[in-house]
């Protein structure tokens, strides 16, 4: 795995998430961020900010994106969410078309 | 792919894919690529048990299963390695405390239609059903 096959994912509280960038584009907004014609700073730097994450939900959504790549190659397990996220996680996952 | 794994050190954490037979080492030489750190300035800990990872060893012989957290740490010099420094946010989730029930009604009534209703089924039901509806692929 290569640097450049990943993206960083910045919450708001600062804190760092490096992920496949074939996970990350399970979010329609990130793969829109990253494939863009044009000059996004996202795309030139590999990284992406998101103010308004909190950093426990992005991890959350970080994991989610894994889940999904095993889940479509045929590993069908439920993916766990703690009650206490799931409006935050809602409007996160809105946001990013995931 | 079969598993990953979340590599922490302070505010950083590295999502590695992997598979159980992995050797520790090729976790290293895959952070190697992402942190412009030699294998031999790494040092791969179970943050619950203090364990340090063996190079030779795999993540299986290790029971380091699909999406378990371990600590990075690296190199200070010939003889030692970093302590274990992996930052905790300090986010609402965290500090959460009796206030939830106050916090839940507030957020009901600062929410649009469609989340207020996806909500709804949330505390009504199950919440993997709400969950499910969202997030399934």
């Amino acid at each position: 795995m290569k640097k450049e096959d990943t993206v960083k994912l910045i919450s708001a509280e600062g804190f760092e998430f490096v992920v496949d960038k074939e996970a990350a584009m399970v979010s329609q907004t990130i793969h829109n961020m990253l494939t863009s014609p044009g000059s996004f700073a996202e795309r030139q730097h590999g990284e992406v900010t998101f103010p308004e994450i909190s950093t426990t939900i992005l991890e959350k959504i970080c994991q989610y994106f894994y889940w999904h790549l095993q889940f479509a190659s045929g590993k069908e397990t439920e993916f766990p969410i703690e009650p206490e996220l799931t409006l935050e996680l809602m409007m996160a996952a809105n946001y990013l078309h995931t | 792919m079969d598993m990953y794994i979340r590599v922490k050190r302070s505010k950083t954490t590295y999502f590695i894919r992997c598979k159980p037979s992995d050797k520790i080492l090729d976790i290293k030489q895959k952070l190697q690529e992402l942190i412009d750190q030699p294998a031999i300035n790494q040092r791969l800990i179970l943050p619950d048990t203090g364990e340090v990872l063996e190079d030779s060893k795999t993540l299986a012989d290790q029971r380091v299963e699909n999406d378990a957290v371990v600590a990075l740490t690296l190199r200070k010099d010939e003889n030692e390695f970093e302590e274990v420094n992996i930052v905790r946010p300090n986010d609402f989730y965290q500090a959460r405390d009796a206030d939830g029930a106050n916090w839940w009604y507030d957020e009901i009534h600062n929410c649009s239609g469609n989340i207020f209703k996806r909500l709804i089924k949330c505390r009504v039901n199950d919440v993997l059903v709400c969950i499910i509806l969202n997030l399934l692929p």
